[in-house]
């Protein structure tokens, strides 16, 4: 049986305040299961870092978290809603529950401290009872997982590759073994070979570890592969959620149709590169009803009018999809 | 370590080539040091006297410019830097030797304390963007555009004055003898008091300035976000992560102004009449002191490449990426 670790529940993140917010993430309803990698897809802008960084209480000023609750259910104990967590408390909730891998591998790395300065800080400030040998050898032996040597405890960030620096990043995302590791395009930098090692490695370390990831990406051929089940973003709403094969193979919005057709499949058969004509939308002038409708080659007059909720599609009886689209067979 | 060797040449090469300018300059400017001695004892001197003269001042009109050189370098080597003329016959060594730790005192702890309460207040400022905190930079901004004379000017017409705590003017009471004692320091320390604030005043609001803007600056970094995300005490984050990486062009800029502490305060020791190296170099410009300038001038080139060193050092400690080896 599937539970959850950790749900989002109706969020909303605006930039700026009042009329001239702007509403990059709206109604975002999202469950993380245990142990599952669940992808999160969409074009620049459609908001996915946002609720990333929404999800975590890290988005920088002007972003505000204008509604909704991420509620995270622990191991053991009772669950608890991050939002309403005071300042102590959410320190104690970050990277101990929840972590990050940051978008840049690069900068994501103190240049002026030593790599073993940065991984045993944040061992030291999570668990202060432990022995200062015992947090070394953790260090070193979570680099040893992420295919680092120990004898590179040592070294500045300068002194790595890129890729060395993400699996540096992924171990100390994972040094606290926390329940749930957000992956926000942490291989975007990094070369295709580079980027399918870490990821291999991701999974296995998950099935050793058991921890739960959101995949941010903008890559869905990637996420095609490695992820459980996949969200679909437009306009800073969900607009398809599926297990990833039933994406692949039978998606039901206009959107994830698109953004299937716009890269080469890793695997499978050949098929036709379409892409999808025009642009995102402008979140300060978003269109009226479903906001893809602009681009959309099946819209008709009811999609520029009400918006489509998300829900299961009355065509395909299957609770573990949903999308949010008016077209036959879909939304009711 | 062979970073440090090259700099380590080439601060050997600048020195050797600032000596060497210094040497030829006062021979290059019309009339020499001796006519505006012979000048000052109004006619009263013998020819032998006159040519001794020269020969003290290594102005021996029958030497080569060369065997002048070499017996310049022989004496800058020795510490000695000729007689002056204001002080005729003190030793232009003696004299710097009893005005540089005036200078080094006021200047050195005033620019320290400046360096770090400005360094500290601009952490905050730049930390706590959009707080009260913001309220500080139109003042640091209004006193940093004041000039220092004028600050100083109007400190002694406020603050100082025959019955005032604040004397206006000197480096001690007339009538102590300078030596270790409470009384000496104690005065020493009152009359400090008055210029130091004045240059706490007027440069602290540079060091806040540079600083809170790098902090702001270092704020929007990526790894500042991810040790947010760390959960680590916010202390932590602003001074380990934020700070310990905006200090560093504030090092440097640090660096650089110790070396002006010798140079650079002429109008705090004009204006307070402090006994220490600007005043000497006011003295000798009245007077056409020629070895006495080219003494000062030495000192201050001397300071403003120890400085530079330094700053090479502790950017070297400070930032990783500067090494060159592992």
């Amino acid at each position: 049986m599937k539970t959850p670790v950790l749900e989002i529940k109706n969020f909303h993140v605006d930039y700026g305040l009042g009329e001239e917010a702007v509403q990059a993430v709206r109604d975002v309803t999202l469950t993380l299961h245990r142990g599952e990698v669940l992808g999160l897809a969409g074009e620049s802008g459609s908001g996915k870092s946002t609720l990333a960084y929404g999800v975590t209480r890290l988005l920088p000023p002007p972003g505000v978290i204008s509604g909704g609750s991420v509620v995270y259910h622990p191991p053991s104990g009772d669950a608890y809603d991050v939002m309403t967590l005071t300042d102590a408390e959410l320190r104690k909730f970050r990277w101990a529950e929840t972590s990050i891998v940051f978008q840049g591998a690069m900068n994501s790395l103190n240049p002026v401290h030593k790599v073993s300065t940065q991984m045993l800080d944040v061992i030291k400030a999570h668990e202060p009872q432990l022995s200062p040998q015992a947090r070394i050898a953790r260090a070193q032996e979570m680099l040893k997982l992420v295919g680092i040597s120990a004898d590179r405890m040592d070294a500045y960030p300068h002194q790595l590759s890129g890729g060395m620096r993400q699996r540096v990043m992924i171990g100390m995302a994972l040094v606290l073994e926390p329940q749930v590791v957000i992956m926000d395009e942490p291989t975007t930098a990094l070369d295709v070979v580079m980027q399918r090692q870490i990821l291999a490695q991701l999974v296995e370390l998950r099935e050793r570890l058991g921890f739960s990831v959101l995949f941010i990406t903008h890559d869905l051929s990637l996420l095609v592969e490695f992820s459980d089940r996949i969200a679909i973003m437009y306009g800073g709403r969900i607009v398809e959620e599926a297990r990833s094969a039933d994406l692949y193979k039978d998606s039901l919005h206009p959107y994830s149709e698109g953004l299937l057709k716009s890269f080469p499949a890793l695997r499978g058969e050949r098929r036709e590169l379409s892409g999808i004509p025009g642009s995102p939308p402008d979140l300060r002038g978003m269109p009226s009803g479903c906001s893809f409708h602009p681009r959309c080659p099946q819209a008709f007059d009811r999609c520029s009018s009400e918006i489509p909720l998300l829900e299961i599609p009355s065509a395909r009886n299957d609770p573990n999809r949903s999308v949010a689209c008016w077209l036959p067979g879909r939304t009711a | 370590m062979k970073f440090l060797l090259q700099r380590l040449t080439f601060y050997v090469f600048t020195a050797w080539a600032a000596l060497t300018i210094n040497f030829f300059i006062p021979r290059l400017i019309p009339g020499d040091p001796v006519t505006s001695l012979i000048n000052k004892f109004q006619g009263q001197m013998s020819t032998d006297a006159i040519n001794s003269l020269y020969v003290l001042f290594g102005l021996d009109k029958n030497a080569s410019l060369w065997s002048q050189y070499v017996d310049y370098w022989g004496q800058v080597f020795r510490g000695d830097l000729g007689l002056s003329f204001t002080f005729f016959p003190t030793p232009v060594a003696e004299i710097l030797r009893q005005s540089l730790p005036w200078t080094i005192a006021l200047v050195g702890i005033t620019t320290f304390a400046s360096f770090m309460i400005g360094t500290s207040l601009g952490v905050l400022a730049g930390w706590r963007r959009g707080s009260i905190m913001d309220g500080l930079l139109p003042v640091t901004t209004f006193l940093s555009s004041i000039p220092y004379f004028w600050l100083g000017l109007l400190a002694i017409t406020l603050l100082a004055g025959p019955d005032s705590f604040f004397p206006s003017s000197g480096g001690y009471e007339p009538g102590l003898v300078p030596s270790w004692n409470a009384e000496f320091i104690g005065s020493a320390v009152q009359h400090s008091l008055l210029p130091a604030v004045t240059i706490l005043i007027s440069s602290v609001s540079g060091w806040i300035l540079t600083m809170r803007n790098m902090m702001v600056t270092v704020a929007s970094e990526d790894y500042i976000t991810v040790a947010h995300a760390k959960g680590l005490p916010e202390r932590r984050v602003m001074v380990s992560y934020a700070a310990r990486n905006a200090l560093l062009p504030n090092v440097s800029g640090f660096a650089l102004s110790l070396g002006f502490i010798v140079g650079g305060t002429l109008l705090v020791e004009i204006v307070f009449s402090y006994p220490g190296i600007g005043y000497n170099l006011f003295q000798a410009v009245g007077s056409k002191d020629y070895p006495l300038m080219q003494g000062v001038f030495l000192v201050i080139t001397l300071s403003v490449l120890v400085a530079n060193l330094l700053a090479d050092v502790a950017y070297l400690l400070l930032d990783p990426r500067t090494r060159k080896e592992g």
